[in-house]
């Protein structure tokens, strides 16, 4: 990531930490799907839906990591926006009172990281992106495909944490230095 | 489905002229009607692909019967081929059938065809109509039908897979199950599920491969039940409205937009699980009907509102409290109560305890609670029903709290205690939070005596309930035989009623009566006594421990007249204490001692020694203890065993039922190296000295008379043994040196057995050796010590005999006693470990568990014998020497 001519904000740099997790509740969030969608080979195609209408946390490393700290935080602030709303979805449309807490808990602290995202693209002068597509444009899915939605979003989002991970450590480490 | 057929006549007798006739007909019949059979036209398919309905329309003219081929297109394979029946629909001309497939109709792309048929005459086929399957080459993708299907419990249910063009098919799995599958066109594949069961709530997914794995779809299926609601039933809670409530016998296991819709006389529930719902008027008659995507159910409901009454809680309660009763009112939320009957009732809930009420009254809103306690917390509960028709009990009110107001006190319990020289003490009984009806302030107590005109009175503390009194001088000045204490409690409310007792002058100068015993049973101690008819007056049963001399702690209970027994309990009760039990009359005189018992809750085993000396005078032995101290005794002593000391052995000389202070035990000493003893014992001299309680050993008669000396060693080691005994003796044979490895047993004993070359007594005949098991003493009772052996009391024993028991101390004989129905003991204590160590000081344990042993060296004393070591010279010491080096190796 290329050092940054402005310095960030303190607070922001605070926010780095990265304590999200999925996995206390994946596997139950999986099993709740359904086999195959639980065994550990199963990979359905992913949908081109709007609920994934997300950057891809696929990009191979060296194009990810050739990209300016500003598209990169840029494409945080729009993945994690979409993937809010999705998993807000999946809260929602879930019959399991323990999936439907652990999703709503693991919200809160989506929406904080996004909080903390924005917080320093402002800090840093960048312009925030603007706002997802509204999740209710949606068109009728059959129930075999909201499910491989539902897999493709909890997969994602999974990606995107172990990459944000990565990448705010290193953000803090070269703008300290 | 109907068919034609030909088929022969039922009547076969029929003339051959007519048979022949009929066929001719029908063969013109036939070649008319093959004339105008016409080919159908205009057909056309209408698929309903949810249902996997086709309906099939065609124009068929005047036929009525025709032939319909279904084929799949591709690999032309016939799925139906029927003759069936069809009737024109007379308004639009055409005719019309309904066929519904096995297989979602996108799976394959079907032929239809049709021809009209009259008998075996068929016209030509209809053109071929071709119902598009999604197969098509035109759609390439991976395809999976039927989607979102929703089946009931049991159902079967077949699913293709459409696989991507240009790719091969892999598999179809059903949840974890993988299906056999078959081929129904190039790129479709069928599997059934048959017999389905409850999916998940979030269904059962049914994934398709294709082969290698590179893609995959799916469609998911949710398997469950119609609704089946019960229990529906209608009530009113505010007199004008229905609240209706249903349950469901079972989950449907379907959910969201596939859960259950309910109407209400067609007003539709807004909550799928909300099992209720209103209407705003009473309409008599109400229909439930259950809807879900596998079926509805109806129930029906119909009552007059007067019979369907639920009533509300009550609100708002409060109340006005007094010290005995208090009133509660409360409030209806509906006007409409205010005209009808009800009847409530009312939980009263205090001190763990609920107790409910019953009250009735037209719109009843207050009721009186009587029969309460002062100063006592009270919360209350309401909840009604209507009197007439009644349906069931409303809801109950919140609950609500209030205490009782405060009520001048109960009269204290009083009692007195005198000791012996007009000092004592007055005592009562702390008032129960039940009796005080307040917090007690404090006491008032008064002692008067009207012939001396002596008042008075002093104040103490609530915490105070024994105050001591000395009455030497009103006992010099008075001549009446009693005073009377009065004692008066107080709380906010006032004083209660005085309570008084008198108190006796001249108790210590009533002559004690008998004693009886009492036993203790698991109740307590049961006590009976004899009614005088003349009697009038009420009982006073105290109890204190026997030991206690001085300002006793003694516990009482009031009896009214006309009772002659009761079972005296009291958590204070120990094990080994014995307790003096008195019986008085209660009436306006002082009291009256009528009759005292003593009894243990559970005799022990005596907690000390007797501690015993000798006195040589002459050829006699005297013999002396002391009387064991009552509160060491545990229970009642029946008499005393006396043991000579034999080494490795004890001898029983023999035993004493009464308890004598001394005995005096005879020695005739034949000869010096092999002594032959005569032992005589006798009681106390002053007593009387011709009651031999002992019996001397059988060889001594046979030395007495001279008739020669036993060939036997001499054991020369033998100090006498004392053992006293009580109900729980131990009549098993005595090992004193190696009992166990305790303390205790390292006893003098040891020493006197190592150290004491006297000897005097002959031991043999009933020498008694100690067995090793030492719980095999306690289990054969007729063991060594014979038919009187020991058999110790048990802990429970029926009530007290007092015609038996009349003596005071009757001691029985161990033989009498094991006669008389001693019984193994419940239980025995060891001595605590003080105990111990004193009786081991004073003289050992000989071992057994139910009685303790002293020993003390016939001749010499012990300080005799140490200056007698310390003098060798002396003649005795000579004697003893001698002894020695005849009896050891």
């Amino acid at each position: 990531m290329q050092r940054s001519r402005v310095r960030p904000h303190p607070a922001a740099l605070c926010c780095m930490s990265f304590p999200l997790s999925l996995t206390p509740f994946m596997s139950s969030a999986l099993t709740y799907l359904g086999p195959p969608f639980n065994e550990k080979d199963f990979s359905p195609p992913r949908p081109n839906s709007t609920a994934l209408s997300l950057p891809s946390a696929a990009t191979r490393l060296e194009l990810w990591h050739g990209l300016e700290n500003q598209a990169r935080l840029a494409q945080n602030q729009k993945a994690y926006s979409v993937l809010l709303a999705a998993v807000r979805e999946l809260a929602r449309s879930t019959l399991c009172p323990a999936l439907k807490t652990s999703l709503l808990h693991f919200c809160t602290g989506l929406d904080g990281l996004l909080g903390s995202i924005s917080a320093l693209m402002t800090t840093l002068g960048y312009a925030l992106p603007p706002p997802s597509a509204n999740m209710e444009m949606r068109p009728t899915m059959n129930d075999f495909a909201k499910k491989v939605e539902g897999f493709w979003i909890l997969r994602e989002l999974q990606s995107w944490l172990w990459r944000s991970a990565k990448d705010f450590n290193r953000l803090k480490k070269r703008l300290r230095g | 489905m109907p068919r034609l057929s030909v088929s022969p006549s039922s009547k076969p007798n029929c003339s051959p002229v007519w048979l022949i006739s009929v066929l001719l007909g029908l063969l013109a019949i036939h070649t008319n009607a093959k004339d105008v059979l016409t080919v159908p036209q205009q057909v056309s398919l209408s698929a309903n692909m949810y249902t996997q309905h086709l309906t099939i329309s065609w124009l068929g003219g005047a036929a009525t019967t025709f032939d319909l081929m279904i084929l799949r297109t591709e690999l032309n394979e016939t799925v139906f081929y029927e003759t069936v029946s069809v009737t024109m629909n007379q308004v639009s001309g055409r005719h019309q059938w309904n066929w519904t497939s096995v297989e979602p109709l996108q799976c394959t792309s079907l032929s239809i065809k049709i021809r009209s048929r009259d008998g075996q005459t068929t016209s030509e086929w209809s053109n071929t109509q071709i119902l598009q399957g999604s197969d098509l080459p035109s759609n390439e993708e991976l395809q999976m039908y039927p989607q979102d299907r929703i089946v009931p419990v049991g159902a079967n249910t077949t699913f293709c897979c459409i696989v991507e063009e240009g790719k091969l098919f892999g598999t179809i799995r059903y949840g974890n199950t993988v299906m056999n599958t078959t081929r129904l066109s190039r790129r479709s594949f069928a599997a059934t599920v048959v017999n389905q069961e409850l999916s998940g709530k979030t269904g059962t997914n049914v994934v398709c491969f294709d082969n290698p794995k590179t893609k995959l779809t799916g469609a998911v299926v949710f398997v469950g039940y119609p609704p089946l609601p019960t229990d529906f039933v209608c009530e009113t809670r505010d007199l004008t409205s229905a609240v209706c409530q249903w349950n469901e016998k079972r989950d449907t296991n379907l959910y969201r937009k596939r859960g259950t819709r309910y109407s209400l006389n067609k007003r539709f529930s807004p909550e799928e699980k909300q099992k209720e719902c209103s209407v705003a008027q009473w309409e008599g008659n109400f229909t439930l009907v259950a809807v879900n995507p596998l079926g509805q159910y109806s129930l029906t409901d119909s009552a007059e509102i007067n019979h369907r009454v639920h009533p509300v809680a009550p609100v708002n309660l409060t109340f006005v409290v007094h010290a005995w009763n208090a009133s509660v009112l409360w409030q209806w939320e509906y006007n409409s109560y205010s005209s009808l009957a009800l009847d409530c009732q009312v939980e009263l809930a205090s001190q763990g305890y609920k107790t409910k009420r019953t009250f009735s009254g037209v719109g009843l809103r207050s009721v009186v609670l009587s029969d309460l306690y002062p100063d006592e917390d009270y919360s209350v509960q309401v909840c009604c029903g209507a009197q007439q028709n009644f349906w069931k009990w409303g809801s109950w009110s919140k609950s609500f709290s209030f205490k009782t107001n405060n009520y001048v006190p109960d009269a204290p319990d009083v009692w007195m205690w005198m000791n012996k020289d007009y000092t004592g003490q007055v005592i009562w009984k702390p008032l129960t939070q039940r009796q005080s009806h307040g917090l007690i302030t404090g006491y008032e107590v008064t002692l008067w005596s009207p012939e001396v005109n002596f008042q008075h009175t002093e104040f103490f503390s609530p915490d105070t309930y024994a105050v001591p009194v000395n009455l030497t001088q009103i006992a010099t000045r008075s001549s009446d035989n009693k005073v009377m204490a009065t004692v008066i409690a107080k709380n906010a409310a006032g004083v209660s009623q005085p309570a008084s007792v008198l108190i006796p002058l001249r108790l210590t100068d009533v002559e004690p009566l008998t004693v009886s015993r009492a036993v203790y049973t698991d109740r307590g101690f049961p006590l009976f006594w004899q009614h005088n008819a003349n009697d009038t007056c009420a009982y006073v049963v105290e109890w204190y421990e026997a030991s206690c001399k001085w300002d006793c702690p003694v516990e009482w209970i009031k009896l009214a007249a006309g009772n002659t027994n009761v079972t005296i309990k009291s958590a204070n009760f120990q094990p080994g204490v014995r307790y003096n039990i008195s019986l008085y009359s209660n009436s306006s005189e002082a009291p009256e001692l009528l009759q005292h018992w003593q009894g243990y809750m559970q005799e022990l085993v005596p907690s000390s020694s007797v501690l015993l000396s000798t006195t040589q005078q002459d050829s006699d032995i005297l013999l002396t203890w002391r009387e064991i101290p009552l509160v060491n005794r545990r229970g009642f002593l029946l008499g005393y065993n006396i043991y000579i000391s034999g080494g490795s052995q004890l001898t029983l000389l023999g035993n004493c039922i009464h308890m004598h202070a001394c005995f005096i035990i005879t020695f005739i000493t034949i000869c010096c190296r092999k002594c032959i003893s005569l032992v005589h014992m006798v009681q106390k001299p002053e007593w009387d000295s011709s009651k031999e309680v002992l019996v001397v050993i059988p060889e001594e008669d046979e030395d007495e008379e001279g008739l020669g000396i036993g060939d036997e060693p001499v054991d020369t080691d033998e100090p006498t043994s004392l053992r006293y005994y009580n109900q729980v003796v131990d009549e098993r044979p005595i090992r004193p040196r190696f009992p166990d490895s305790s303390d205790s047993s390292a006893s003098s004993l040891d020493s006197a057995c190592t150290d004491v070359t006297y000897t005097g007594i002959q031991t043999s005949g009933s020498s008694l050796v100690f067995q090793l098991d030492p719980q095999g003493s306690s289990e054969g009772g007729g063991g060594g010590g014979g038919g009187g052996g020991y058999r110790p009391q048990m802990q429970s024993r029926a009530p007290s005999d007092d015609i038996g028991l009349a003596s005071p101390e009757p001691f029985l004989e161990p033989q009498a006693a094991s006669a008389g129905g001693y019984k193994p003991q419940s239980s025995w204590h060891f001595d605590s470990p003080v105990e111990a160590g004193e009786s081991g000081r004073l003289a050992p344990s000989l071992g057994s568990p139910t009685s303790v042993a002293s020993t003390q060296f016939l001749l010499p004393d012990e300080e005799e014998y140490a200056e007698e070591k310390r003098q060798p010279s002396s003649s005795a010491a000579t004697w003893f020497t001698n002894l020695l080096s005849s009896t050891k190796p």
